[in-house]
């Protein structure tokens, strides 16, 4: 909470023109906004383009954000989300939620290594995660982005998206189901029972 | 709880997010269930496997983009803005003090009318010259072309007649128009100022037809010594 108050008093410098308390919020949150975007467009250039619009907001209509409605980091995501919406209807694919099957995987071009064990690196098991992430349905990858990489509580991510708790719980769990079948070799290396 | 709804709720458990009375009675269970301890630990390493992966970086054009809305909005000098930049430039135009800023305008005009009646701005075509294009061989590299499209034009000793002689343009990174090709002249912004030896005339001009822009590539000495 103190680092929320801290977001306000940065927040009321910069809307007079304090440069380096813009300077400082900007620092704190940029990565995380940035991050979301990217994860949820995957392209560099819409995910600045985004985040740009973002702050944008908080330079121009610094008095939108109301610390009372939640923290500055879900109000920056909840404006992100708009605007990633926007990019995704653009871009027309915001298509419908696919059919998930046995084969989906394997179709995206991401093959299983036969021996995981000794097959995987790091960069590997990245690329996976985040291939996986991405065949994702939006809504599903929004959760799940929001929550294991922008670090919201359920609560938040329900400000940011607009919804119930209830679902985002919904949402994070058929997330993870999913994501969990996808990389299930990958999981298995570590939590198959030992003989 | 059954097995099928303790594990709808690991989840939250995991990011401890379950209330407390059913985080206790969810702990409890899985104290004796090995099918549900075997889910939660997937779910952990799922967890440890999406926190591998990277976060993206942020660009510096990122950064220079946002700080430059922040200094158009409140009206500081400072850094140009990739997409906003000549916003950003007119806007800092009026940073600069008052009595410097007629005394550059009195200048430029000055420049400008002296230019003027040496015929040296309207219906100026100016003669590009490019160095011969050198030969590679089949498997040589050639050095990458900057093309140009703002060039230079100075003039040293006064103004006072009109140039009647070739302009010459020097391409020193290379030109991607031919030898004697000509370039309209589309734009001029002129500065000047006094010397010893007369008045030096320093004219930025645009060049057209030279794709793709490039800034400060070209330098044009034009009627030195006149």
């Amino acid at each position: 909470m103190a680092n929320s108050l801290a977001d306000q008093e940065l927040l009321a410098a910069a809307a007079r023109g304090d440069q380096a308390a813009f300077s400082q919020l900007y620092q704190r949150y940029r990565n995380r906004v940035y991050g979301f975007a990217y994860r949820m467009l995957g392209a560099q250039e819409s995910a600045e383009d985004v985040t740009h619009e973002a702050f944008l907001v908080l330079i121009r209509q610094p008095e939108r954000y109301q610390a009372e409605r939640g923290s500055l980091l879900t109000f920056l995501c909840a404006v992100a989300r708009n605007h990633i919406y926007q990019h995704l209807r653009h871009q027309e694919r915001y298509a419908p939620e696919p059919v998930e099957t046995s084969d989906e995987y394997e179709e995206a071009g991401v093959r299983y290594s036969f021996d995981p064990l000794n097959d995987l690196l790091e960069r590997e098991l990245a690329a996976v995660v985040e291939a996986a992430l991405a065949k994702l349905p939006v809504a599903q990858r929004e959760a799940v982005t929001l929550r294991e990489y922008q670090e919201l509580s359920y609560e938040e991510i329900a400000t940011v998206i607009g919804a119930d708790t209830n679902v985002v719980k919904a949402r994070l769990y058929r997330a993870r189901q999913a994501l969990a079948k996808r990389l299930a070799p990958y999981l298995n290396q570590e939590t198959a029972p030992r003989a | 709880m059954n097995c099928q709804e303790i594990n709808s709720q690991l989840g939250a458990l995991l990011d401890r997010e379950s209330e407390p009375a059913q985080a206790s009675m969810m702990r409890r269970h899985l104290g004796h269930c090995i099918e549900c301890q075997g889910e939660l630990e997937r779910l952990r390493a799922l967890k440890t496997a999406m926190q591998s992966v990277e976060s993206p970086a942020v660009s510096s054009r990122l950064d220079e983009r946002v700080m430059a809305a922040f200094q158009l909005q409140h009206g500081r000098a400072g850094a140009i803005s990739q997409v906003s930049g000549w916003r950003v430039w007119f806007h800092n135009s009026f940073a600069i003090p008052k009595p410097a800023l007629a005394l550059i305008s009195a200048l430029l005009i000055g420049t400008a009318t002296l230019a003027y009646k040496a015929g040296e701005i309207t219906g100026m075509r100016l003669q590009v010259v490019t160095p011969p294009a050198p030969v590679y061989g089949q498997y040589a590299q050639a050095p990458a072309i900057e093309p140009v499209r703002v060039v230079y034009v100075k003039t040293s000793g006064g103004c006072s007649r009109a140039n009647s002689g070739q302009s010459a343009i020097h391409a020193q990174n290379g030109s991607v128009r031919p030898a004697g090709a000509q370039a309209a002249v589309s734009q001029f912004e002129t500065q000047t100022y006094a010397s010893e030896a007369g008045i030096d005339y320093t004219t930025r001009a645009t060049l057209e037809n030279f794709e793709p822009v490039k800034d400060a590539g070209v330098r044009v000495i034009k009627g030195e010594n006149q």
